[in-house]
């Protein structure tokens, strides 16, 4: 038996082997370089491949929430503007009525009735403000209108106010009669009837079609934050108690004292009104602040994922392509020895 | 006397020269034929003291046993690996771009936004379609699977016609290698067409085999199973017509004893048979029981509560399927994959996507925004936060037990990639071994080209130098003749 025997189809077959590998592997070598990632991501990584899904998941997923948290920052935003002009619009009043104090000429009452029913109607406009197609202020109930207006022809609101009114008293605002009223009744109808009409249960049968839950949103993993403001809250209910009292009754036939005790109790609600407001700022604010960190952390931890995400599935490119060139130089030689061994043959010396 | 005997000695040298050259020429002509085994000339003294040319054909029994069982592990692990392949090729390219993994994840993502603008009714219309491509995505993975088991079944009806005409092959050749060797004849030509039969069947399934008196070989089964012996026995398969989750397909029975499918992504099946036994029944259920459980996952993440306090039962939201309730134990439900589908009542032509966030897909008793208020986000935002959430997957999927929906759909690329990544790495190696070890059998038992042509020019010189001496003994006669005239 000879042991050093050598057949043919050996060595012809021999680099057979070694070149279909070199040359699936130049392949790989080659989409490696190019695209820095592994050829096949899966088969180099088998079970981590698991890992690197989920991470890759999540982080798409925390770029939609920064997606999200642009949209809804957009909308707090819009709210904070309008909350401006609406404080705006109640600073108005209470500086109005802060100069009407112990005047009763006819002539200027009747230019602050108008100059508070304009600030009411701007305040209105801004309540009713939306953005992208939401109302800002209606708590979940963003298709609906959130503040009715007062002055408009048919107001419930108006309604109601001229029914208590009437109900109370036995005679409407203007009649003469009201110079009778005494600053106890005054202090009695506004407390126990218009209150209830506006700060109470009247607010949502006459004024608001807003929900009083405001919308929240997720704005991190773990995170729920309130993202708009309703009007069901204690400042625009003050305001348009403010507003209503002083447009009904500032420039009727009161007398001195009682219209004081109106002025004073309508400066209270304005008060109100105005720190209400500030308040629902403040908490928009406070949310602005969350989602400012939030986004911050979510881009941390963007950032560190996708270093994680690198690590599991980009190569070296310059590895790849040393490679690449290895083993072009590797299949180049089998080649040449291929040619040679074949020239090789006792034939060609007979 | 002498010189006559010398001539007849230079014509047997003549006659053994040319039958060497027959055999030497015979081998150059096989030189890069694999199943052919070299054919070695060799001189023997005959009862007379004559020079006789036999033929020997080069054997090596213990590499060619162990090349045959390399053939058929390195083939049945082939099979393994390009299973796993196309179960791969379901879930896309590199970025896994048609899983269910990534499209739950678009999911996801899209009731985030959707969460953070509820009231906005194109985007709920295209959650919906989104949601769609979830369950899309899905049934065709449970199909293409069902699909991989289909043509595991075909390619294993063909491999069993292939081993039973393959056997009836070698019941013919058998026999005339044993009536040829009784009778003395040369037989090397059919030992060589029974070797590549050999190879033939242990490609199909993994053999031993057995020499007997006169040349006879028996063949059985790695596993005992008598395969061959004198006659062949049958091998019968019933092949199944269609799949789908719940089908068992039929098994191999050989001599009538099953043949045991393989198991491992390293699979330790030998020949082709096993391994697509091994695709069919284990690696492509296992995955569509992965994809049944993701089905059951997403029915129960968003079935509908009861909101009403009457204590209703869970239903289907979302997603539904055909069985149309929201399985309450923690089982694979066969099948669930291919049927999961998004609730009708969502789907903008025959529904509204807004009972999505509403709740109420299943009557007033499952509304969860009484209030009706289009900016309720509470909902969604629970969907989103439920894909995340760990709930209890069944054990025997082997993609974890209690995991979030969204990394089950992970666990389950990782199991798969697991897998092939590990039958990469064996197909690479055995098929290496495999090929190593039929080149030492090729070292052993084949033609070396020059080996043959310095053998010819042996030939070559003992032909010349016979003739020679015939010339010779030729002048030596004419001499002798001369001389007595």
């Amino acid at each position: 038996m000879k042991t050093n025997f050598v057949s043919t189809l050996a060595i012809q077959s021999a680099l057979r082997l070694t070149v279909q590998r070199a040359q699936s592997e130049m392949m790989d070598a080659q989409t490696e370089a190019v695209t820095g990632r592994h050829a096949d991501i899966g088969l180099e990584l088998g079970a981590s491949s698991a890992r690197n899904v989920s991470l890759n998941r999540d982080v798409e997923r925390m770029r939609t929430i920064i997606d999200g948290n642009a949209l809804v920052t957009n909308r707090i935003s819009s709210s904070q503007n309008a909350l401006d002009q609406m404080a705006g619009s109640a600073q108005q009043v209470l500086d109005t009525l802060i100069s009407m104090v112990g005047i009763n000429d006819q002539g200027r009452l009747n230019v602050a009735e108008t100059t508070v029913t304009t600030a009411l109607e701007n305040f209105t406009a801004f309540a009713n403000s939306s953005s992208n197609g939401e109302f800002l202020f209606s708590g979940v109930n963003t298709d609906v209108k959130p503040l009715a207006g007062y002055t408009d022809t048919g107001s419930a609101a108006k309604a109601s106010f001229d029914a208590a009114y009437l109900a109370y008293f036995g005679f409407t605002q203007n009649d003469p009669s009201a110079y009778t009223i005494t600053t106890t009744q005054m202090d009695d109808f506004l407390t126990n009837q218009v209150e209830p009409l506006i700060l109470g249960a009247g607010w949502d049968t006459d004024w608001s079609g807003a929900d009083s839950n405001v919308m929240t949103s997720r704005i991190n993993s773990n995170e729920v934050i309130d993202s708009s403001a309703t009007i069901n809250a204690d400042g625009p209910k003050n305001m348009a108690m403010a507003s209503v009292i002083i447009m009904e009754m500032l420039a009727t036939p009161l007398s001195n004292d009682t219209r004081q005790v109106l002025a004073e109790r309508a400066i209270d609600y304005v008060g109100q009104a105005i720190s209400g407001i500030d308040f629902q700022r403040a908490e928009l604010g406070l949310s602005e602040q969350r989602i400012a960190k939030a986004n911050e952390s979510l881009e941390i931890q963007i950032d560190l994922m996708s270093l994680y995400i690198g690590e599991l599935e980009n190569v070296d490119v310059y590895e790849a392509s040393t490679r690449l060139t290895t083993l072009m130089t590797q299949v180049e030689t089998s080649y040449t020895l291929t040619a040679r061994i074949q020239q090789l043959s006792l034939t060609n010396y007979l | 006397m002498s010189l006559s005997s010398a001539i007849s000695t230079a014509q047997s040298i003549l006659s053994n020269t040319s039958k060497q050259t027959l055999v030497v020429s015979d081998n150059i002509a096989n030189a890069s034929n694999p199943n052919y085994a070299r054919r070695a000339p060799m001189m023997d003294n005959n009862i007379a003291g004559g020079l006789i040319v036999s033929v020997r054909r080069t054997e090596n029994q213990v590499l060619l046993t162990q090349s045959l069982d390399y053939l058929s592990v390195s083939s049945a692990q082939n099979v393994v690996y390009s299973g796993l392949e196309q179960m791969k090729t379901t879930l896309g390219g590199n970025d896994n771009e048609l899983s269910p993994s990534r499209y739950i994840g678009d999911l996801r993502n899209m009731l985030q936004t959707l969460a953070a603008t509820p009231g906005d009714t194109t985007l709920a219309a295209s959650l919906i379609s989104s949601a769609q491509d979830v369950a899309n995505s899905v049934n065709e993975a449970s199909a293409a699977i069902q699909q991989i088991r289909l043509d595991a079944d075909m390619a294993i009806e063909r491999g069993v016609n292939d081993l039973n005409s393959l056997l009836t092959q070698f019941e013919e050749i058998n026999r005339e290698v044993v009536a040829g060797t009784l009778s003395g004849e040369d037989v090397s030509q059919a030992l060589d067409q029974r070797d590549t039969l050999l190879r033939e069947i242990s490609s199909l399934v993994g053999i031993r085999t057995l020499e007997r008196d006169g040349n006879d070989l028996a063949i059985y089964t790695t596993a005992g199973q008598t395969l061959f012996e004198t006659v062949p026995r049958s091998v019968t398969f019933d092949p199944t017509n269609g799949f789908d989750a719940t089908v068992t397909g039929n098994a191999v029975y050989i001599d009538g004893v099953p043949l045991v499918a393989g198991t491992g992504a390293q699979t330790d099946a030998k020949g082709e048979l096993a391994a697509h036994l091994q695709i069919r029944d284990t690696l492509a259920p296992v995955y569509q029981s992965q994809l049944d459980e993701i089905a059951r996952g997403l029915v129960v993440t968003f079935a509908e509560h009861d909101q009403s306090g009457s204590a209703l039962p869970d239903l289907p939201g979302l997603f539904t399927w055909s069985g149309g309730t929201v399985p309450s134990t923690t089982a694979i439900v066969p099948g669930m994959a291919a049927s999961l589908s998004v609730n009708p009542a969502v789907v903008p032509d025959s529904g509204d996507p807004a009972l999505l966030r509403d709740g109420g897909i299943n009557g007033a008793s499952y509304v969860s925004n009484t209030s009706g208020g289009t900016g309720f986000s509470t909902l969604l935002d629970g969907y989103v936060t439920a894909l995340g959430e760990p709930m209890d997957f069944d054990a025997a999927a082997l993609a974890g037990e209690r995991t979030s929906l969204i990394d089950y759909a992970s666990d389950s690329i990782g199991w798969l990639e697991l897998n092939r990544s590990q039958a990469a790495d064996a197909a690479e190696t055995r098929e290496a071994a495999s090929v190593q070890v039929f080149q030492t059998y090729s070292n052993a038992t084949g033609v070396n080209l020059d080996e043959e042509m310095a053998l010819l020019l042996d030939l070559e010189q003992s032909y010349k130098a016979s003739t020679q001496l015939l010339t010779t003994i030729d002048e030596m006669i004419n001499a002798l003749l001369a001389a007595t005239r």
